[in-house]
């Protein structure tokens, strides 16, 4: 294992575009996690109250709040690495370098498991990333910094960690079936944010497809949905909503089941394509 | 020792039946030639054998032993067109070869200067010429030393000075008792370099056999002169298998041990000028074009 994530360093260490992309990625995640106390002032200044109440008393950085809001903000920066995926995989067919892999002595099995070991370790550097940031953050904002309440609610972070897996994984899928990393990333794009979102509210809101079909219940069983529903909106809370502030096991259960399809049919796939 | 056994080997694809119920031994130290026009199914061959291609039905098996990735380690495979990270270097694109042939780094240098890239080694792939690139993916066979080489149009797209190179290459190869599989249609190629060789022709094969046989059992040579006893000391030479006459032109099949040298020793002793004595060597060509005919 360590061999196949050494070869795949190996390919992208000199690659500027991954660096490129990397950086952008992770300055993005901090920016957006930090921002939130600027983002409040700009808000005061301009006026804003909700309720009377001032926003820059708006406990967005309060453990253990602080992950859920922080994972679900960062949850939509996921299409990023997921271009690095995409990336790499186009590049390997279209350089026919995926070809001389496996003639200079990569196993099919190997290979796929060299671009799993990049989804795995992009999941986790994002992970960490916003793991660190959220301590400073926390440390620096937060009312309470017992270490209770700094760890309760981590498991959001495994769900980021989750998430960021099923995604890059449904990139490598569609990256894997087709050569032209532009189409793919295009694809990727307008049916993650575009395409599915829409068909979702149908299912879910439209009178006669939600109730009289029946697709509401299809809804969450949506690949982009169901990574979505692991983390959910948390921001109501501030205004006194109801909000689910934990992983269900269904939502679970569901993103799961895509993460074993889209790894097995990219697999699937790959093995039985003639290189 | 058997290198590779090639079983009852199919291909089809949509429409076409690219290879049809293939079977090949190939021995080790045999420089082997597989021979065949555009599109006779060479290719195909070659990457079902290296796993990249999968096979319809059939099997093969390397060193004896089931396919498996391992095996491949040992086999140094130079195919059609040079395929590389074009934004690594040649160092960096040998070090990822490394890693998967589970080679040590120690040998990059060495062979990049077996094969003349040492200087540009520093230069990522996407700046050097069609020749460069060729010679890098043979530096990239040659990092394990490994005991067999494949290679697929080996010169294509090179220079006179490149195919040369190359042709001297896989000699000094062949000499340390390495086998190697050649699939080339140019038949002069195999011919220079080849011990055996097989002929496909739409994925049917046609014939397998050693260069050497069917080269060396008779050569023609043409004399002629103004003497008229010529036809009678042809008829006495002890190495004349048969002859036919043209236009006063006489047209010899030879036992190819006879040199041209012996020839005109033997009619000079008998008193006989010989006006014109061309030897045609057998070529491969000519079998090949045989083989191809019968088969029709």
């Amino acid at each position: 294992m360590i061999r196949l994530i050494r070869i795949e360093w190996l390919k992208l260490r000199n690659y500027k575009i991954f660096w490129i992309l990397l950086s952008l990625y992770l300055l993005a995640i901090v920016i957006i996690c930090s921002g939130g106390v600027a983002l409040l002032e700009w808000l005061k200044n301009e006026g804003a109250e909700f309720n009377g109440v001032d926003p820059t008393i708006i406990p967005i950085y309060d453990f253990p709040d602080i992950w859920q809001n922080m994972t679900w903000i960062a949850s939509f920066l996921k299409i990023i690495p997921a271009f690095i995926v995409i990336i790499s995989m186009t590049n390997e067919t279209t350089y026919r370098t995926n070809r001389q892999n496996i003639i200079d002595g990569l196993s099919k099995n190997e290979f796929i498991l060299s671009k799993f070991s990049l989804i795995f370790c992009l999941s986790l550097i994002s992970t960490l990333v916003i793991f660190v940031n959220g301590l400073i953050s926390g440390l620096i904002h937060s009312g309470v910094t017992d270490l209770n309440s700094i760890f309760t609610d981590i498991e959001f972070l495994g769900a980021f960690f989750i998430q960021n897996i099923i995604f890059l994984f449904f990139a490598f899928l569609l990256a894997s079936m087709m050569r032209k990393a532009g189409f793919v990333i295009v694809l990727l794009f307008m049916y993650s944010l575009i395409f599915e979102p829409v068909i979702a509210v149908l299912f879910e809101h439209e009178p006669y497809l939600s109730q009289e079909v029946g697709l509401k219940h299809i809804a969450p069983f949506l690949p982009v949905n169901a990574v979505s529903n692991l983390i959910r909106v948390p921001f109501q809370r501030y205004v006194f909503m109801e909000i689910q502030n934990y992983i269900a096991l269904k939502d679970l259960s569901i993103a799961i089941g895509w993460l074993i399809a889209f790894s097995g049919i990219s697999y699937w796939w790959f093995k039985r394509k003639d290189l | 020792m058997t290198i590779l056994q090639i079983n009852n080997l199919n291909k089809r694809y949509k429409k076409v039946h690219a290879l049809n119920n293939l079977d090949l031994t190939i021995n080790k130290g045999q420089v082997f030639g597989l021979l065949g026009p555009n599109g006779s199914g060479k290719t195909t061959t070659l990457g079902i054998i290296l796993d990249v291609i999968q096979a319809s039905s059939g099997s093969y098996s390397w060193f004896g032993k089931d396919q498996s990735a391992n095996s491949r380690n040992k086999v140094g495979s130079i195919l059609e067109t040079p395929c590389f990270y074009p934004y690594l270097t040649a160092t960096q694109n040998l070090k990822v070869a490394a890693e998967i042939k589970k080679s040590g780094k120690d040998r990059i240098d060495e062979v990049l200067k077996i094969v003349g890239l040492y200087e540009r080694r520093n230069d990522s792939f996407k700046t050097y010429s069609l020749g460069m690139k060729q010679r890098l993916s043979i530096a990239s066979a040659l990092l394990n030393d490994p005991p067999v080489l494949i290679l697929d149009e080996p010169t294509n797209g090179l220079d006179p000075q490149g195919i040369a190179e190359i042709r001297q290459l896989i000699k000094e190869i062949a000499d340390q008792n390495k086998t190697i599989i050649l699939a080339s249609h140019l038949l002069d190629e195999v011919q220079k370099v080849c011990s055996h060789f097989a002929v496909l022709r739409k994925g049917v094969k046609l014939h397998e056999g050693s260069v050497h046989e069917v080269l060396s059992e008779t050569d023609e040579v043409e004399i002629s002169s103004d003497d008229e006893s010529l036809e009678k000391s042809i008829q006495d030479f002890n190495g004349t298998k048969n002859y036919v006459q043209t236009d006063g032109l006489f047209r010899l099949q030879l036992d190819s041990s006879i040199s041209n040298k012996d020839l005109n020793e033997y009619f000079f002793n008998h008193g006989i000028t010989l006006t014109h004595l061309v030897r045609n060597r057998n070529s491969l060509e000519k079998e090949f074009l045989e083989i191809l005919a019968q088969n029709d």
